[in-house]
Order: structure tokens, then sequence, then C-alpha cells
């Protein structure tokens, strides 16, 4: 990790992406500082994927660039060598993949990485109780997530893109996961860019939360500063109304005469205090649903 | 060469040298229970494993192409590596093969011409050409409608090994057109590997 690369940032740049005619990015401006873990979160089909494959270099944006420092991403087995994307295996596709043995993706990959570490991958295939002589093709959703995991450790990339990589572990493993994260990341201060679903449980691990909203970026921002922004009022309907006039509300509920709503203040804005209203602080979770769902 | 390349390199040759194993450990038990089982003859033997190592540049670049790029992509392989590596492919199986035909024909007690290694290099070319064409003509079009174009492809190739020394001996006789032969596939190939794979590999 000790290199200079490694401490550049990876940027995106005005990154457009069609398919067909359909455009499914619009004019994406990113930049992922080194050391830091990253929380990419949208509804299904916002994007994320798309935006992880271009920002490894593997799909081509339509528009724009992807750059480590100063270098193109595209292209470049210098810069590519610095980046890691762990997407989900889905060994129904027709591909090598299917018909691979655990052990043999995991050469595949040694090969691959400049930075890989085996003894780590082993003791992970271990930990994960994941056998090695068998094929991918038979693994349960759960272990090919496992086996997602173990790429994005052992790659030692300086940043490593993971896409849904808890998908379909259960609650000990996606724990067991988190902490082999974060003691990672606490001893090579190397960079993630996690997708995920299950927000909540993810939101501790995340320093900053990049939400993604039909293509484009609806925000990137500090995830505790974010929440400490986001509040949820409730009480009796008329009064939640008058608290609220002049912020922008989110998500509003209404049950009977009493009313809930959700406020992202701006930036050294307070809410005025009423004893009528009850201010409750928002999860992750709730605020994406506030801020990306149906009703906005 | 790059870094990356090599990386690369040492991957497919990985993966080559697993597949072209099973393929000659498999031709070779089958060889030989056609040969002893079914009383055949060792001259029919030895053309058994011409066709074999005829259609093995196509099977294994139509493997390569069609189930292998994807994944050299997704652990950061450039587009450049994987063009490059097609040739680099084809050149390394033509040098096995022709140790495994070299063998076949010690074998056999039969002397070896320089015809005869010619004829042998350009049945592999145009093995690797029809192999390298039709993964790209499956990854474009899709499986299904390709399979038929395939069994096709390898109908008219089992054909065209079996009767290849022969054919293209009588083609070879000055050194001339064996130039022009050699220099057309090696041209068709190029062109194959250019116009479908550029654009091919470019929309993965």
């Amino acid at each position: 990790m000790e290199n200079a690369k490694g401490l550049m940032p990876l940027q995106c740049k005005s990154v457009i992406k069609k398919y067909k005619e359909k455009e499914v990015l619009h004019d994406i401006d990113l930049t992922l500082e080194p050391g830091k873990i990253y929380g990419l979160i949208g509804r299904n089909g916002a994007g994320k994927t798309t935006l992880l494959s271009i920002l490894a270099a593997q799909c081509p944006a339509t528009s724009g660039a992807i750059t480590l420092g100063e270098e193109t991403v595209w292209e470049n087995q210098q810069a590519l060598s610095h980046i890691c994307f762990s997407r989900e295996l889905n060994p129904v596709a027709e591909s090598a993949i299917a018909t691979m043995k655990v052990k043999d993706y995991l050469k595949a990959a040694s090969i691959y990485y400049p930075h890989w570490d085996k003894e780590m991958a082993d003791r992970l295939v271990k930990t994960f109780e994941l056998e090695p002589g068998k094929k991918i093709l038979k693994l349960s959703k759960g272990m090919l997530s496992m086996l997602t995991i173990i790429l994005a450790l052992a790659s030692k990339a300086d940043y490593t893109l993971l896409d849904e990589p808890v998908a379909g572990l259960d609650v000990f493993m996606r724990d067991k996961f988190y902490k082999l994260l974060l003691e990672e990341y606490d001893k090579t201060g190397r960079t993630f860019l996690i997708s995920t679903h299950i927000i909540d449980e993810a939101s501790p691990v995340f320093e900053e939360v990049i939400m993604l909203k039909d293509g484009a970026i609806l925000l990137k921002e500090n995830t505790e500063d974010l929440l400490s922004r986001a509040i949820h009022i409730s009480g009796r309907e008329d009064a939640v109304d008058a608290a609220a006039e002049g912020f922008k509300i989110y998500h509003p509920e209404k049950i009977g005469r009493s009313k809930g709503i959700t406020v992202l203040m701006e930036h050294g804005r307070e809410f005025p205090s009423s004893n009528d209203l009850s201010v409750q602080p928002v999860s992750l979770q709730n605020l994406f649903i506030a801020l990306c769902g149906d009703d906005n | 060469m790059n870094e990356g390349l090599k990386r690369h390199i040492q991957y497919i040759s990985l993966y080559q040298g697993k597949i072209f194993s099973i393929i000659m450990l498999g031709s070779l038990i089958y060889g030989i229970f056609l040969t002893g089982v079914m009383g055949d003859s060792a001259e029919n033997m030895v053309r058994y494993f011409e066709v074999i190592l005829a259609i093995i540049p196509c099977s294994l670049t139509v493997n390569y192409i069609k189930y292998q790029i994807d994944l050299c992509l997704s652990m950061g392989c450039t587009r450049r590596n994987i063009y490059l590596s097609i040739y680099i492919l084809t050149a390394e199986l033509i040098v096995e093969s022709f140790a495994v035909f070299l063998l076949i024909k010690m074998i056999a007690s039969a002397s070896i011409t320089a015809d005869m290694i010619l004829s042998f290099v350009i049945s592999e070319l145009i093995s690797a050409t029809l192999g390298v064409l039709n993964g790209f003509l499956i990854r474009r079009f899709g499986h299904t409608k390709m399979l038929l174009i395939m069994l096709i492809l390898y109908a008219g190739l089992t054909f065209f090994a079996l009767n290849s020394f022969s054919l293209i001996t009588g083609f070879l006789s000055s050194p001339s057109s064996r130039l022009i032969i050699i220099g057309g596939i090696l041209t068709i190939y190029g062109l194959t590997v250019t116009l479908f794979g550029k654009r091919t590999i470019d929309n993965i």
C-alpha cells in the first residue's frame, strides 16, 4: 500500500452511460479519496453496478473519464493494478467462472492481482468454511458472496469495489464480514466502496455515503454529518405543517390527525423546538427511503 | 512485454495447458479403445490423432473467447492484452500441437517432410481462425443462433482435416504458392481478430 498511486484519488468525471438509447448514468462526477470506506446505496436499477463497473474500467462509459491521480484508468494496466472490483458472481450465466472450482478461481485471482495475499485467502477460505475443491456452480448464494469477499480482501488493491457483498449471507456471516473489513481497513488504510441494500447494518462502517437515484448522484456526504442533519418530526398535522414551513419535506405519512415527516436540514440550520412535536433522529435506511422513495 | 500481459499469458497458459491435456488424454484413451477393442489399424489411429490436432485450435480458441474473456476482464485485464493474447494463444497452440504431431509421426515411423510440416501449420491456422471467428460470432449473435453454424464449421473442419494433407500438399508445389497460402490465412486471421474482436470486446 505504500505507493504514491495508491494515495491518489479515483475520480469519475462527467460520466454518462447509455445502453442503446437509454441513459442509465447522467453526468456523474465523483471523487473517491484514499483511505475511506464509502457506502453506495440506491434502489434496484439506480445504476450502482454500472457505476462500479465503469470505475473499474470493466464497462466502457459512453462519455466522460475515470482517472487515478492524473492517469486515465481505461486500458491502463498500471492504474488497473490498484483497483479490484469484486462483483456478484452469477455462475448460471455462460462464463468460465461457472465451471471453475473455488481453488482455481482464487488461483486465477492470485495471477491477476499483483499484491495478492495468498495466506489471507487461505485463511478466509477456512474461516468461511468453503470447500476449495467445490465447483462455483454448486455454491449457495451465501457461499458465492463469501468468495467475492475473499477476492476483495485478499486482492489488497488500493481501491476495492464490492457489489452487494453481503447478499445471501446470514446475520453471523455479515457480522464477520464487517469485522474483517474494519480489521483490514485499520491495518492497511485501503479504500473500499461497497454497494448494499442492507443499509442500517452497514451504515456504522461507512465513513461516507453516496446515494444514487435514477442514475444520478443525489448526495455524497460524511455519514455522521448527514445523519445529524436528518430528523423525523411527528405530531398533530397542523403543528407539523406549521413547524416545517420553509423546510424541504420528505416522505410525509398521515395517520388520522397525526402526521410524520422527514426533514433534511441545510448545514448550520436548526429545526425550531416545540412541545407539540416529537423530533427523532433518522436512521440512514429511513433517510434513504425518504429521499429515494416513490413519493418524492 | 508489459506486466499485465505477462500475468494474462500466465493464466491463459494455465487454462490452455489444462484443457489441452484433457483433450489429448481423452483422445488417447478413445484412440486406444478404437485401435485395440475395435481392431482398427495403427494407420487409422495416427490419422485420428491428426484430426484431433486439427480441431484443437478451433475448440480452444472458441472456448477462450466464449467463456474466458469475461473472467479475465473482471480481474483487471485490459482489452488490448486480450487481443494480443489471442495471437499468442494461437502461436502457443501451434507449437504445442506440433510436438504431439512429431510424436505421432515418430510412432507411425513416418519420415517428416517440409511439406508435411507446412500443411500441418496451415491446418492449425485455419482451425484457429475458425475458432476465433466462431467465438466472436457466438458472443455477438448469441449461442443458440450460432450453434448450427458452429456444427457446420466443425463438420467442415473435420472433413478438411481428413483431407488436408493430401489437398494442401498439391497447393504447396512452389515456394510462392506456399507464401500466398500462409499470408492469406494470416491476413484472414488478423482481420477476424481485429474486426470482430475489437467491436465485440469493446462492448462487453
